[in-house]
């Protein structure tokens, strides 16, 4: 049994030392997965708050049939996806949160990385979990699979689509 | 070309990875750990209520709703039932005193025809009169 499974077996039991561990370790790779995803860093900090919530209490539930990374990106996905389905509900929300992206990317980011997000923002979802999962946890092929519960040549294939459209987007940049 | 390809894919990657980004998370990792502890414990405290108490309290609600319907619609059913009742007043409750009604039932046996007394309105008392000045006397 790894740490991480410990982690969750203890918060399962209410211990706090478990769960303050289990943020420190896991807070940075899922707040970069939600801030890429959403291209909004406010947003990004209120899910990833939201994520321990769930975490906690879906410990009880855990079983360690998989990896626990799968474990806990599937439920950072599917935050992720409630997330996106109440935003197309709202879209003057939208609106609001892509006028915040061009105030905040002038401020810290260069143009390349603005045209960058908003370009990331366009792309379906399952194409953009498939790269960031590649790109910012380095999982294999296989492990971003069985996450998104399809086969590797898919997860292929929605990788090197939304790498094309990235591309396009920045060449005329470079 | 495949340099400029090498360029592009670099640019992407360091955008993923967040490297440029110069604000970095901050978040207390013990003040969220107590903060969903404390949460979950009230949520803990309250479960008996509303998994047991807000459906007791809703079927209440429900038997006591149709109780009150039931008793309404009883008193509706009562109070329609007495206004059909009331268009058919037997002789008993008439005016007319027991001699009058042998004469009347007298005049209308000697009637030669039969009297449709299912079109006839007797509530209406200048029908009756006509109905019966139709009747040759004996």
């Amino acid at each position: 049994m790894d740490k991480d499974q410990k982690r969750i077996n203890g918060i399962a039991r209410g211990d706090r030392n478990a769960l303050i561990e289990l943020i420190a370790d896991w807070k940075g790779p899922i707040h970069s997965y939600f801030y890429r995803s959403l291209s909004n860093y406010a947003d990004a900090e209120d899910l990833t708050q939201q994520f321990f919530h769930r975490i906690y209490k879906a410990s009880g539930s855990y079983r360690p049939i998989s990896k626990v990374s799968t474990w806990l990106f599937s439920i950072a996905r599917n935050l992720l996806i409630d997330e996106l389905k109440k935003k197309a509900r709202r879209p003057q929300a939208n609106i609001l949160s892509e006028w915040e992206l061009g105030t905040e990317s002038s401020e810290n980011t260069s143009e390349l990385q603005e045209i960058l997000s908003i370009e990331m923002k366009k792309l379906p979802e399952n194409h953009k979990t498939a790269l960031l999962l590649r790109v910012q946890q380095e999982w294999s092929y296989q492990e971003i699979a069985e996450m998104m519960k399809t086969n590797e040549s898919r997860v292929k294939t929605w990788i090197y689509r939304a790498r094309s459209v990235l591309k396009q987007a920045i060449k005329p940049q470079l | 070309m495949k340099k400029v390809d090498m360029d592009y894919d670099h640019e992407i990657d360091r955008f993923i990875k967040c490297e440029n980004n110069s604000a970095s998370f901050q978040l207390d990792e013990s003040k969220l750990a107590s903060e969903i502890l404390i949460k979950n414990k009230t949520k803990t405290f309250t479960f008996p209520f509303i998994y047991f108490g807000l459906p007791l309290a809703a079927c209440l609600v429900i038997f006591f709703g149709l109780i009150i319907q039931r008793n309404e619609s009883d008193v509706n059913l009562s109070i329609e039932s007495e206004s059909v009742q009331s268009p058919a007043p037997s002789f008993a409750e008439t005016d007319l005193l027991p001699r009058e009604i042998e004469i009347l039932d007298e005049w209308l046996l000697a009637s030669p025809e039969s009297i449709d007394f299912f079109s006839v309105d007797f509530d209406s008392s200048y029908e009756l009169l006509v109905s019966l000045e139709t009747i040759p006397l004996p």
